[in-house]
């Protein structure tokens, strides 16, 4: 049996909204359920995909097991670890989100040997990994060139790249092919297929259907902070013949929705 | 403690790292302040110069003799004497107020023979304009010509101008002396360069960040907020300090052209090393004091128009400061305006520069800060953690 990497159990977050968020929401409520009792696990060697429309709490759930953010209720083991020791979580898990910037003023290769030093990696084991991220994402080209000259495609090479110089176990990618061109979006996807299977855990959120078929083992689907359903993508293809991804989320969706309305 | 300097090297290389930044951050101010005083002081210098060597234009009306001596010796007073009559006095006031006349004088009829006689009081009227230099430097001569005319002429009736003698005997330390000036000076300059960079540096340093969306790319690894922020405190100080040691450069350097303006302002170098490191203990604490409390409105803020937005109260109150103390003596404080942060830093550089200061009221200065300090990390590590601080929108 396949050994969890990631517990998540019946995590809560809510938020308290400021009057402008209010007014941007469109509700007089001051509080807003984010993540609503979600609870999932994750196994070595599988990359589990998390599908919702914007606004679902797809991110919120990243960021708490990201340790950025807590939730209010429930629980999040990491590889064994609580989230609440955020330290050890950190050294095993690469987060990486389109939130997440590299200053404008430093090389792709300053910035990779800071985040090595900040995560006590030897010189040694620093320059030969950089060595084989940098050529896989074809950094090496362009490596002594300030950040803030790339192209948006080229600074999220870099952060992937940078997300992963200490070689976690734990890969959570927030939609990671957002706004990349196409060549891009393949090399990424390409390299989530290849950490998976060195054994890795890969966790990556996302609104886009076929990236679901395409690429992950398992998903679940979260709408409205709920998760709605969790099982394996071909799992949930047998369940629902002849229906693919996009067909079964839409058909979630306005149950969802109709039962609200009930 | 490893981490923090990890930190602290990274932020320090986002200045010395790039000559740009170098220049803008470390060069700069300093030689900004350099070339504005020293303009300043060269442009009072020649304005000086032109007045020594102006050659007053002086009209005199019934001249009488016993002014004559002062013709005489107009060119070694640098003023010419041109007779004229009575009826010219208007057209004369008026030439004044332009500025083609410096001054007339406007003896009594039969001046000389009134005094020698006794037969009356006799006046000597000086028209001058105050709002023109040239006409002011002339009037001053000419009420020492005045003067002596008056000697002269109480000799001439045998009775000794000089029937007591007044003599000036000048007591003071001369570091006291110097220590005035430069403790009116110094604090107001300090406190605002200090301040004026942590301004800057400080709301960058997390605003900036947060805004940038690299804040949170520093989140995701493997450190323990207060060392993050303790990171930023330190490497926010030491920019902070080159920031003001450059704008002090900056000021001391163009002190040589100021000489006109500041007269014994050079007298800085008369200190001992106790002394200097007197100072140098309060600029710190000063320097990690605006350094924390800057971070403070930094880490509340959302973006660096903000933080700049709420650090300008502060730097006004900053710079009220001084002001209070601007002609006060350092002497004169109780002990406890010793723990009345930043007021009581102004207190002790003026202390230190007059000598004038006690250990235990230097001790009460640098401890109260230091709790200060302390107070002002605690809540940023408070503040830290608080995620509506740190990821609002």
């Amino acid at each position: 049996m396949a050994t969890e990497s990631l517990i998540v159990k019946n995590v809560t977050k809510t938020f308290i909204l400021s009057r402008k968020q209010m007014k941007i929401n469109q509700t007089t409520e001051k509080k807003l359920t984010a993540v609503d009792d979600v609870s999932f696990s994750t196994y070595r060697g599988e990359i589990f995909g998390l599908l919702g429309p914007n606004g679902a709490g797809k991110t919120t759930t990243l960021r708490c097991i990201a340790t950025l953010i807590k939730p209010d209720k429930g629980e999040i083991i990491v590889d064994g670890i609580d989230i609440k020791n955020d330290v050890e979580v950190k050294r095993r898990i690469a987060f990486l989100t389109n939130e997440l910037k590299l200053e404008d003023q430093f090389t792709p290769n300053y910035l990779y040997d800071y985040f090595s030093r900040l995560h006590d990696i030897d010189e040694k084991t620093c320059a030969a990994r950089k060595k084989e991220l940098f050529a896989k994402f074809g950094i090496d080209k362009f490596a002594e060139v300030k950040i803030g000259a790339l192209s948006s495609g080229m600074k999220q090479k870099i952060s992937i790249a940078i997300s992963l110089v200490h070689n976690p176990d734990i890969i959570i990618f927030d939609e990671p092919t957002n706004g990349l061109d196409v060549l891009t979006a393949k090399a990424v996807t390409d390299y989530l297929v290849e950490l998976k299977n060195a054994g890795k855990t890969i966790i990556i959120s996302t609104h886009i259907m076929n990236l679901v078929e395409k690429i992950c083992d398992r998903v679940g689907i979260i709408i409205k902070g709920r998760l709605v359903l969790c099982d394996k993508v071909s799992s949930i293809l047998s369940s629902y013949p002849g229906a693919d991804i996009e067909e079964i989320f839409f058909d979630l969706y306005s149950e969802v929705y109709s039962e609200e309305y009930i | 403690m490893k981490n923090i300097f990890k930190i602290v090297k990274k932020e320090l290389d986002k200045i010395f790292k790039f000559p740009r930044t170098i220049f803008s951050t470390l060069l700069l101010p300093g030689l900004i302040l350099f070339v504005i005083y020293a303009i300043i002081g060269s442009l009072v210098s020649v304005e000086i110069d032109k007045i020594e060597q102006h050659v007053g234009i002086v009209h005199v009306i019934n001249a009488p003799d016993s002014f004559s001596f002062a013709k005489e010796t107009a060119s070694d007073s640098k003023i010419e004497f041109i007779d004229s009559a009575i009826d010219q006095l208007p057209e004369l006031e008026e030439e004044i107020k332009l500025g083609s006349v410096d001054a007339v004088l406007v003896f009594d009829e039969n001046f000389d023979q009134s005094i020698m006689e006794k037969t009356g009081v006799p006046a000597v009227k000086i028209y001058y304009n105050p709002t023109e230099n040239n006409s002011t430097e002339t009037f001053n001569k000419l009420y020492v010509l005045i003067d002596t005319q008056k000697a002269k002429l109480l000799e001439d009736l045998e009775i000794d101008p000089n029937i007591f003698l007044a003599s000036l005997e000048e007591v003071f330390d001369e570091k006291k002396a110097a220590g005035s000036f430069l403790g009116m000076l110094l604090p107001l300059l300090l406190v605002s360069f200090i301040f004026a960079g942590a301004m800057s540096i400080g709301a960058d340093a997390i605003a900036g960040e947060k805004e940038r969306g690299t804040l949170a790319t520093l989140l995701m690894a493997p450190l323990k907020r207060d060392e993050i922020i303790l990171g930023k405190i330190v490497s926010t100080t030491i920019i902070n300090f080159c920031y003001a040691a450059s704008s002090f450069i900056g000021i001391i350097g163009a002190l040589p052209f100021m000489k006109s303006l500041v007269g014994s302002g050079g007298a800085v170098i008369s200190y001992g090393v106790p002394d200097y490191l007197g100072l140098l203990g309060i600029i710190i604490v000063l320097s990690v004091f605006a350094s924390t409390i800057l971070l403070v409105t930094s880490t509340i803020a959302k973006t660096v128009k903000e933080a700049s937005m709420y650090a300008m109260p502060i730097y006004m109150i900053v710079m009220l400061l001084p002001m209070f103390t601007l002609f006060s003596q350092a002497k004169t404080e109780t002990p406890l305006v010793y723990i009345i942060p930043v007021y009581n830093c102004i207190i002790a550089l003026k202390g230190v520069l007059s000598t004038e200061i006690d250990l235990l009221s230097y001790l009460l200065t640098i401890g109260s800060m230091l709790i200060y300090i302390a107070l002002l990390v605690f809540l940023l590590i408070r503040l830290f953690k608080r995620e509506r601080v740190l990821f609002s929108k």
